[in-house]
């Protein structure tokens, strides 16, 4: 599938910036990071592109659905949105620092899902359940609400590192600090939504909405740990590292969701 | 300030002197106190957090451990020993065990006292129109020669993104020679915490509602079969005032073998109107306020058409027969009965198992629909009988949920009340700006001088650059 050729080819394209921004962070010249952001938005482009081919595709092979059906899809179409979060953050905040550290994780995401023997690429035909305009609304939110909080796990991890008073090419604490907030507050009220309407569509599809599934349960439990992130800062007053880990222990709950429940733990969302 | 430090603080200034001093209805200061106390606590964030982190460890232990699976299933992973322990504190059903609930109360009851703690001061946020004196900690001061109608109509136009436009407060204010504009986040975002909170606590409520007050059980009907008989779980049998029959049940796959759809046409017969009906997953039907949902299907024996020849090749018995049917055959004194049905056994494919009596022995027989010349005779029954499995019928059933909620609306409004209310603190991220603008008064002879003020609000990492953005436009167009 044409698709699937974009696809590889774009991992390759990431790659290349990644080298390009990692050249940048050594020798800090600001031309290796512009020459890098030009590469990463083609290549996400060519990204987006090929979601939309795989799409028409679908229709082609005769099935007919969004490519957010399965675990290919979901690892492609998480990419992209890892890929697009950075160019958001490139170009609202004209800061480059963060290239080197985000593009690892649409690169390694697209990687896998575009070479593994282990991910299944073809196109299959949705299953009853699966045959809802509440599948993209829900994939479309919980993903977006993933790769929120993949960024703000990057610069958790970064302020975590940063050492204050020293001169680096990163931002101070307190900013890093505020940024690992903003992530976390534009991802959770994404979740939200991504858990009501997974929740609304189970209970179209089968008449409940809520069956302590696996994949169930632990989206219920990242959303908790991101709601003690929100209270404790907000109304306890935490900041800094104990926020930054916080952070990072539910981005693990991310991962746990995403990845751990598929494959350690069976369930309504086994097909995912 | 850490929790522990807060926590220490506030006890520190709010602790009241305790007396026993009696009040008119007899209790004392003491008792109140510790009322008093106790409500502070069941609203504190340290409650929230310490209740909230243990439903998640909970959860999380009911997806590692299989929830309501059989004893035998148990004791195979676990072995017995251990089987009972997880038993006897509820493990094997945790998201119905009594700790559980009680932590959802306490959640529940946490959310409330804190939503009526708090409200009073967000609502006046909110309502009183006293304006709070605002701090704004970025400042910049700019001159220009353009006269101040021009500033002021072009700062406002850089001020007011439209799109923003209802979630942001434009106000110009003229005292003199000064002319202030601000824009800030209106004030209704503050309610967004206060909105999440009822929205939780309307989903619970609606939840509770529908548990006690509605019905969920399943119904399981045969293709051209009638039913109103709804198997709840606990149980026991809700009968319906209506029927349901099922017309006709489909199965459909796509060319790869992947299924497509299961299909149930069905009909309510009511006391006064009868109706049709399509069920599918996704597709559910509503009938006099119940809601009914396709949750799986199968196929069930029906009949088997049986011949039986004797030892010659005669045909000496043809004819259809069900489960638990006993026949005779004439002329001779052996009965049989068809004990069970096989779609593909040992895959030799469809077998009819038949016990035969003969004189007052018992025989097993399975009837395949092999040809007669391959078909074993039964040893000891008169003449040999060879028995042969003409034909079959099997006939699909649909398993339906049947399901009345009355809290449904409060889940919804729960639903919808959570996504908006999550997004309040989203637009909070705007922040605040005022420009103000004075005629004359600068020693640069500028006729115009323009102060900028900046204040972040809760998110401030980023918020300078945000303000130098703005300096910069302005700027860019008067200066």
């Amino acid at each position: 599938m044409l698709s699937s050729e974009i696809l590889s080819v774009v991992t390759f394209v990431y790659g290349f910036g990644f080298l390009l921004y990692i050249l940048y962070l050594i020798f800090k010249k600001d031309t290796l990071s512009t020459v890098g952001d030009v590469i990463v938005s083609i290549g996400c482009i060519a990204h987006f592109a090929a979601i939309i081919l795989r799409w028409v595709e679908s229709y082609r092979t005769g099935w007919g659905h969004v490519p957010l059906s399965n675990f290919y899809e979901s690892l492609i179409f998480f990419s992209f949105l890892m890929a697009l979060t950075y160019l958001v953050f490139r170009f609202t905040t004209k800061r480059k620092f963060l290239g080197a550290f985000i593009i690892p994780i649409p690169l390694l995401t697209i990687g896998y899902a575009s070479l593994s023997p282990d991910v299944e690429r073809a196109i299959r035909p949705l299953v009853p359940a699966l045959q809802s305009n509440w599948l993209t609304i829900h994939v479309l939110t919980c993903f977006i609400a993933y790769a929120a909080f993949a960024f703000s796990f990057v610069v958790a991890v970064l302020y975590l590192v940063r050492k204050e008073g020293e001169k680096s090419i990163l931002p101070t604490r307190e900013v890093l600090d505020e940024f690992v907030y903003r992530g976390i507050i534009a991802g959770t009220p994404l979740l939200t939504m991504g858990i009501i309407t997974g929740s609304a569509w189970a209970h179209y599809a089968w008449g409940s909405y809520w069956s302590w599934d696996p994949k169930e349960t632990w989206s219920l439990i990242t959303w908790i740990v991101y709601a003690l992130f929100l209270h404790l800062r907000l109304n306890g007053n935490w900041r800094g590292t104990k926020s930054a880990v916080l952070s990072i222990v539910g981005f693990f709950a991310v991962i746990f969701t995403f990845l751990g429940v598929n494959f350690i733990l069976a369930g309504l969302h086994s097909y995912m | 300030m850490s929790l522990k430090n807060k926590k220490r603080k506030s006890s520190a200034k709010k602790a009241p002197k305790k007396t026993n001093k009696k009040s008119n209805d007899g209790a004392t200061d003491t008792d109140i106190v510790s009322v008093k106390d106790i409500i502070n606590y069941l609203s504190s964030l340290r409650f929230f957090v310490i209740v909230l982190t243990a439903i998640a460890l909970i959860a999380s232990i009911g997806t590692v451990i299989g929830q309501n699976l059989t004893e035998a299933a148990y004791i195979e992973q676990y072995g017995a020993g251990l089987y009972e322990k997880l038993k006897l504190f509820s493990v094997t059903d945790i998201y119905h065990s009594s700790y559980f609930n009680a932590l959802l109360l306490l959640l529940v009851i946490n959310l409330i006292l804190c939503t009526i703690k708090f409200a009073p001061m967000r609502l006046r946020q909110v309502f009183l129109k006293k304006e709070k004196k605002k701090k704004y900690p970025l400042t910049k001061r700019l001159t220009s020669k353009v006269p101040k109608e021009v500033g002021v109509s072009k700062i406002t136009k850089i001020l007011i993104t439209p799109l923003l436009r209802p979630f942001q407060r434009f106000s110009i204010k003229e005292d003199g020679d000064k002319t202030e504009l601000t824009t800030e986040p209106r004030p209704y975002l503050v309610l967004g915490a206060f909105i999440v909170h009822i929205g939780i606590i309307l989903i619970i409520i609606g939840g509770l509602i529908s548990s006690l007050f509605g019905m969920s059980g399943e119904m399981t009907i045969l293709e051209g079969s009638s039913s109103n008989e709804v198997y709840i779980k606990s149980g026991f049998v809700h009968r319906l005032d209506f029927e349901i029959t099922l017309d006709k049940f489909t199965f459909d796959t796509y060319k790869d073998g992947t299924p497509k759809e299961y299909r149930s046409d069905i009909t309510f017969s009511g006391k006064e109107n009868k109706t049709t009906a399509t069920l599918k997953v996704n597709h559910p039907a509503k009938f006099e306020g119940i809601r009914f949902y396709q949750t799986n299907y199968g196929i069930v024996f029906d009949s088997a058409k049986i011949s039986i020849y004797s030892k010659t090749g005669e045909k000496i018995y043809s004819g259809i027969i069900q489960e638990r049917m006993v026949e005779e055959i004439e002329d001779r004194e052996i009965k049989f009965f068809l004990i069970g049905f096989y779609e593909n056994l040992h895959n030799q494919g469809p077998m009819a198992h038949i016990a035969v009596l003969d004189d007052n022995k018992k025989y097993d027989v399975l009837a395949s629909p092999d040809p007669l010349e391959f078909r074993e005779p039964i040893e000891g029954v008169e003449d040999e009988l060879r028995f042969v499995l003409d034909d079959y019928n099997l006939t699909p059933y649909s398993g339906i949920s049947a399901i009345s909620e009355p809290g449904l609306p409060l889940v919804w409004a729960g639903f919808i009340l959570l996504s908006v209310g999550f997004l309040f603190p989203l637009l909070s991220f705007l922040g605040s700006f005022k420009v103000v603008m004075t005629n004359g008064g600068d020693k640069t002879g500028a006729p115009l001088t323009i102060e900028v003020f900046g204040s972040p609000g809760r998110i401030k990492g980023d918020f300078p650059n945000k303000f130098n953005k703005l300096v910069s436009e302005i700027e860019g167009n008067l200066c």
